[in-house]
């Protein structure tokens, strides 16, 4: 027998897997080998300790924890989105397309009244938190900052302001409840739009702050942040009810 | 679970039905959850990455492809998102055994078990991760060669060969540690 014959012996044996005749040709050369013969036991020895090993208890709650991270999500999407996210020209049409249609749309919304526009400004320079606006502040894996959700007589204001050394992608799953009007920079950076997958994704770094017009009878506004395709946090704002 | 009612409860989960995707996770947490636990050695880690396997599955469920077991590309998942937790945090090295303690032992016989079970899980984390996980796959997640080969994607034949020196690997690791307590 050759030592690769032994080879596939021993291993069809400790597996578990050897038919009768290669145990009894196993069993035939150990007995004639005791070199062999120790090495095969304490190979043997070494996976009945790792058989051993015993079975630990997931932690309390896990699956209801999985299934409340994915209330916000559809079976089956996550691939689109990240394919748009590695090609620059589905990239590029997504943010045409989104600015076209933000564009066309404050062009003819009432957002253009001087009023509402510097309620935006206020909506974005605030730290306050009146009876209609929720802020959501978090820091996590080096982003950090604040969202805070706003409802105008028009729309829902989603002002940002985060801030982070590295790149990360900013993700509001949209629905029919939650449509996307448009994205307003600050002057200090525009994201990196992409209007996909019934997602608006932000491709973000440094400090940016900008808002996001929406519309729509939903009860909240969902959000996540990921890091590549890590996801790093998510939670979402409660829309305000109406003053 | 059979064939067809894991298939079946595939297909409503790709169609929207929570029920379904609950009954999965019922179905598969807990071996998810000590396969990557055994892989990175840290249990917040694996609680973390099997609620991302999970939901990297929902997400995907569009790929999967029914012809495959559901719980080999759960695995699959599990495998590799382990193996880029431990690329991304470098915790290869890390050598605590996190383990809460059995119950119902007697104290020796406890003193006993914790030990052998901390210096083998100790021994799985010196070892190189590849080594590492198909050890895992085959004598503790129960998986064929022909499941490991489709889950990290290598030959059957790489398998063997992988699982043979790592075997002799951690025989080696196991029986330092026995001289050593002699």
């Amino acid at each position: 027998m050759s030592p690769q014959d032994l080879f596939e012996l021993m291993n069809a044996e400790l597996d578990g897997v050897a038919t009768p005749e290669q145990r009894e040709a196993l069993m035939a050369w150990l007995h004639s080998d005791p070199e062999a013969g120790r090495q095969f036991e304490s190979l043997q020895g070494a996976v009945n300790a790792l058989r051993s090993l015993p079975e630990l208890d997931p932690p309390a709650g896990l699956s209801d924890g999985i299934l409340a991270r994915a209330a916000w999500r559809k079976p089956g999407t996550v691939g689109v989105f990240s394919k748009v996210f590695e090609a620059p020209m589905l990239r590029y049409a997504a943010a045409f397309a989104l600015g076209m249609v933000l564009t066309g749309t404050l062009l003819d919304s009432p957002m253009d009244a001087p009023e509402d526009w510097s309620r935006m400004a206020g909506t974005m320079a605030s730290t306050a938190s009146g009876p209609s606006t929720e802020q959501s502040s978090f820091g996590t894996s080096g982003v950090g900052g604040t969202l805070q959700l706003q409802r105008s007589d028009a729309f829902l204001v989603l002002a940002v302001n985060l801030e982070s050394t590295n790149s990360f992608n900013l993700v509001v799953p949209l629905s029919e409840s939650l449509r996307v009007v448009g994205v307003l920079g600050s002057g200090e950076g525009a994201p990196a739009l992409e209007l996909t997958g019934g997602q608006l994704g932000m491709q973000l770094g440094g400090r940016q702050r900008f808002a996001v017009l929406m519309s729509g009878p939903a009860d909240r506004v969902p959000y996540r942040i990921y890091r590549g395709e890590e996801l790093i946090f998510e939670d979402f704002l409660p829309v305000p009810a109406r003053e | 679970m059979n064939r067809d009612a894991e298939a079946a409860l595939v297909e409503r989960c790709r169609v929207g039905d929570r029920g379904a995707f609950e009954t999965l996770i019922v179905t598969y947490q807990r071996p998810i959850y000590n396969a990557t636990y055994r892989i990175v050695g840290n249990i917040e880690d694996a609680r973390d990455l099997t609620q991302t396997v999970f939901l990297k599955a929902y997400e995907g469920l569009g790929s999967f492809d029914p012809k495959y077991k559901f719980f080999s590309w759960l695995y699959r998942i599990a495998v590799n998102e382990s193996l880029n937790h431990l690329r991304r945090y470098g915790r290869e090295q890390s050598l605590e055994v996190d383990e809460p303690e059995p119950e119902s032992l007697g104290p020796e016989a406890l003193a006993n078990q914790v030990e052998v079970r901390d210096q083998v899980q100790m021994a799985l984390m010196r070892m190189k991760v590849e080594d590492r996980v198909v050890l895992i796959l085959r004598h503790y997640a129960d998986c064929s060669y022909c499941e490991i080969a489709g889950i990290i994607d290598v030959p059957e034949k790489t398998v063997k060969s992988r699982l043979f020196s790592a075997r002799q690997r951690l025989r080696d690791l196991l029986e330092t540690w026995q001289a050593g307590r002699a």
